[in-house]
């Protein structure tokens, strides 16, 4: 059989697969990145960049009978428009089974969901490697912050991180470029929210899009970020982090790249001669056919779930539960950042002053909860982002008015509104899992995936607050109008899912030691969301990128040693 | 009822369907009867009746006044687009169902409509009132709802509602967060910030 052979396998080429590609080509390795979903080139294949709202018949709806037949789930996430829908998965192709409502936001294409995301950046501190060890849920992270930082400052000046210096111990300072202006609304809530909560930050979000690209940033293309706000439709100018604007191409770079796309992982073949993994064998999406890829390092980035799959549809004599194994935990301790809500109200007096451009980012409320000690109902916390504006004509589709009154309305922007919405952070439980299908397979005879994640005691009893918070911090900021938001969330919605291949410093309740390398198969390395030990409620992606870096690091060492 | 909807043409189908969807809905055999039919473009669907019922309202809905209104801006053939080719069948039978329920209401004779300008706008005040402050849940008030929504989607992405009545920049360059209202004088056509 013909089984060509790299150096390295990268599953996934999404915002951790990206990075695994980058920093192995750039260490000499030839490299193989296996993408399931089909080519989307940057610039070329981002059709809608340009296009004005009456370019597009439908003005951005989607037809609801594609709606219901190919995106039940996709559907439910809220910035789902005929701009971005070829981004997203075909759910009835790409089936799964929910035991309880699971929201499973995903996109199968080059860059995977580096296309879709919200770029939002943010560190995670000891605060949140310590927390598993401090409350006993979970096992306690292998790292600490000391291990990440010179990752976290390597990963952010590459990508480009917007965001100011504001001194906070548990929302560690990175490398920023420039950080977008908070407006005129901000500015104006800012002192009295400072008086209300002197122990409380309100800063600048800080985001993946370059206010002030770098010589580095502007020789890979990229350019300044234009501020139209449309970043999920793609950007020509690069001005975002993507693995189509900035860590595919750095790989290309170095020549070492082969890039094969739709080519679904089956699973890690496994040499239990050798004691590690030998290769990948691959069904092609459209031809069916399957090849088998050989490499001497494999990385699995194929996002938390579809590594979660391919680790336990790797079976073996050795590993009959699935590669890697041995702990029995691969497919446990699934977490997402609870969105349950927030609140919104009116900032008055100011209706004389507005804004020009759009901001791919607004305000970040670090949390404030719990961070010495315990001082809730509940354990851990939750952080707000969010951003106040002024509504324009859309605001005005389910309200009363018709005629020149309401043309006039509409004429100008409403009142500035300010909107939080929280991220609470979701303890790891064992039963909160995902497992096989023993009866349905997908097109391509990979069984499908069953989730089965609840929110349990401290999820439900952190949930009210989260919103009781926000609606008590506008309202005593000074905002008028206050009221709470309830958002429909399931597990799954904050599209921040994590887990299921964790690291741990036992090999026996956990799948990753220190350097995100499988226990069981010392040439297996996994550094996407899959080997979250803990969700803290910080935006992950940044932390999958830094440990991405680090862990290529290590292993490129420790080959180049002998030692995989 | 319709006996034997197999047996008869799309067309005197809808038209059928049409008569009786005043006092019943639409049976999944009617609607299976309709699919079988080997149906005729969908352009078919809506008739010179509904189209004139959807003009006038959105018309009165966002009219003309120093900028183009809905209908110089092509929202009725836009609304037309939209029933044909995004809304389900299921959806777009029931909006026109509703759409034809609306025109009845305002009939003081047998003319379909309210005849002066300021009686039109009166009666669909009343509806909007009733459909979008009262939440009235009856076919006819869902099909105002979907109309109005429509409508203004329509009109505020066409290129006359975008920008020419509102404020259009489409790579601004920059973000300015803090500028004199007067500067800019209208509202972003944009629905993001």
């Amino acid at each position: 059989m013909n089984s060509p052979s790299f150096d390295a396998i990268v599953i996934g080429s999404g915002i951790s697969g990206g990075w695994a590609a980058k920093e192995l080509c750039e260490r000499g390795l030839k490299t193989l990145v296996l993408e399931r979903g089909p080519d989307l080139q940057h610039v070329q294949d981002y059709t809608y960049d340009f296009a004005n709202p009456w370019d597009l018949d439908g003005r951005g709806m989607i037809s609801e009978d594609i709606r219901s037949r190919d995106y039940p789930v996709q559907q439910r996430c809220g910035v789902f428009t005929e701009y971005n829908r070829e981004r997203f998965v075909n759910d009835r192709l790409h089936p799964y089974i929910e035991k309880h409502p699971f929201d499973w936001i995903r996109g199968y294409q080059t860059g995977g969901r580096s296309v879709l995301w919200g770029r939002q950046t943010y560190r995670f501190s000891d605060l949140d490697f310590n927390a598993n060890k401090t409350d006993g849920h979970g096992t306690d992270w292998p790292i600490r912050y000391r291990d990440l930082a010179e990752w976290y400052d390597y990963v952010e000046a590459f990508a480009g991180i917007a965001g100011n210096t504001d001194g906070i111990d548990h929302l560690p300072d990175g490398v920023f470029l420039p950080p977008i202006e908070l407006n005129a609304a901000e500015k104006a809530v800012l002192p009295q929210f400072k008086k209300a909560f002197p122990d409380r930050h309100l800063i600048s979000a800080r985001v993946a899009n370059l206010t002030q690209p770098k010589s580095h940033h502007t020789e890979l293309g990229r350019n300044p970020c234009q501020f139209r706000n449309q970043c999920h439709r793609g950007c020509s100018f690069g001005a975002y982090f993507s693995s189509q604007s900035a860590t595919l191409p750095a790989a290309r770079n170095t020549g070492n790249l082969t890039q094969v796309n739709n080519a679904i992982v089956k699973e890690i073949v496994y040499d239990a001669e050798m004691g590690r993994a030998s290769g990948v064998r691959v069904i092609d999406r459209l031809t069916h056919q399957e090849t088998v890829y050989q490499a001497r390092i494999v990385f699995l980035c194929a996002s938390t779930l579809g590594t979660v799959q391919v680790l336990l549809n790797s079976v073996s004599d050795h590993f009959p539960n699935g590669l890697g194994n041995s702990s029995g935990t691969v497919g446990r301790y699934l977490m997402d950042h609870m969105m349950v809500g927030g609140a919104s109200g009116y900032v008055p007096n100011l209706d004389d002053r507005y804004y020009t451009g759009r901001r791919p980012g607004g305000i970040y409320i670090p949390r404030f909860v719990n961070l010495q000690k315990q001082t809730e109902p509940y354990l851990r916390g939750f952080g707000f982002q969010g951003s106040a504006s002024r509504g324009t004509w859309n605001r005005r589709l389910n309200t009363e008015g018709i005629g020149k009154a309401l043309k006039a309305e509409l004429h100008n922007p409403a009142p500035w509104k300010m909107t939080i919405i929280g991220f609470g952070e979701m303890l790891p439980h064992a039963d909160n899992r995902a497992t096989l299908s023993r009866e349905k397979r997908d097109e391509w005879g990979i069984p499908l995936l069953e989730v089965d994640v609840q929110l349990r005691d401290n999820e439900r009893a952190m949930q009210p607050h989260i919103i009781d918070s926000a609606v008590d911090m506008l309202k005593q900021s000074g905002l008028q109008n206050v009221t709470p938001i309830s958002l429909n969330y399931r597990p799954g919605g904050s599209i921040h899912e994590m887990g299921g291949a964790r690291m741990g410093s036992d090999a026996s309740t956990s799948v990753l030691n220190r350097h995100n390398q499988s226990h069981d198969v010392r040439n297996l390395f996994i550094t996407d969301g899959s080997s979250m030990a803990s969700t803290g409620c910080q935006n992950p992606s940044l932390t999958y990128m830094a440990m991405t870096a680090r862990a290529v690091d290590y292993a490129v060492k420790e080959l180049k040693q002998g030692r995989l | 009822m319709i006996a034997n909807p197999s047996k008869l043409s799309r067309r005197q189908l809808i038209h059928a369907v049409g008569a009786i969807l005043a006092t019943t809905t639409l049976s999944p055999g009617i609607l299976a009867a309709i699919d079988q039919q080997n149906p005729p473009p969908k352009s078919r669907l809506i008739t010179r009746y509904q189209r004139r019922i959807i003009h006038t309202c959105c018309d009165l809905i966002l009219p003309e006044t120093s900028t183009p209104g809905a209908v110089a801006a092509g929202v009725p053939d836009f609304i037309d687009h939209i029933l044909v080719n995004y809304y389900s069948m299921e959806h777009a039978l029931q909006f026109l169902q509703g759409i034809e329920q609306l025109a009845q209401m305002g009939t003081h004779s047998d003319q379909w409509m309210p005849s002066t300008d300021s009686e039109r706008f009166n009666w669909l005040l009343q509806i909007d009132r009733e459909a979008l402050r009262d939440k009235k849940q009856t076919t006819l008030h869902q099909a105002y709802r979907d109309l109005k929504g429509l409508t203004l989607v329509g009109y505020y992405t066409s290129q006359q509602g975008a920008t020419q009545e509102l404020h259009w920049d489409p790579v601004p360059g920059a973000y300015r967060g803090d500028v004199d209202y007067s500067s800019v004088g209208s509202a972003s056509a944009s629905t993001r910030s």
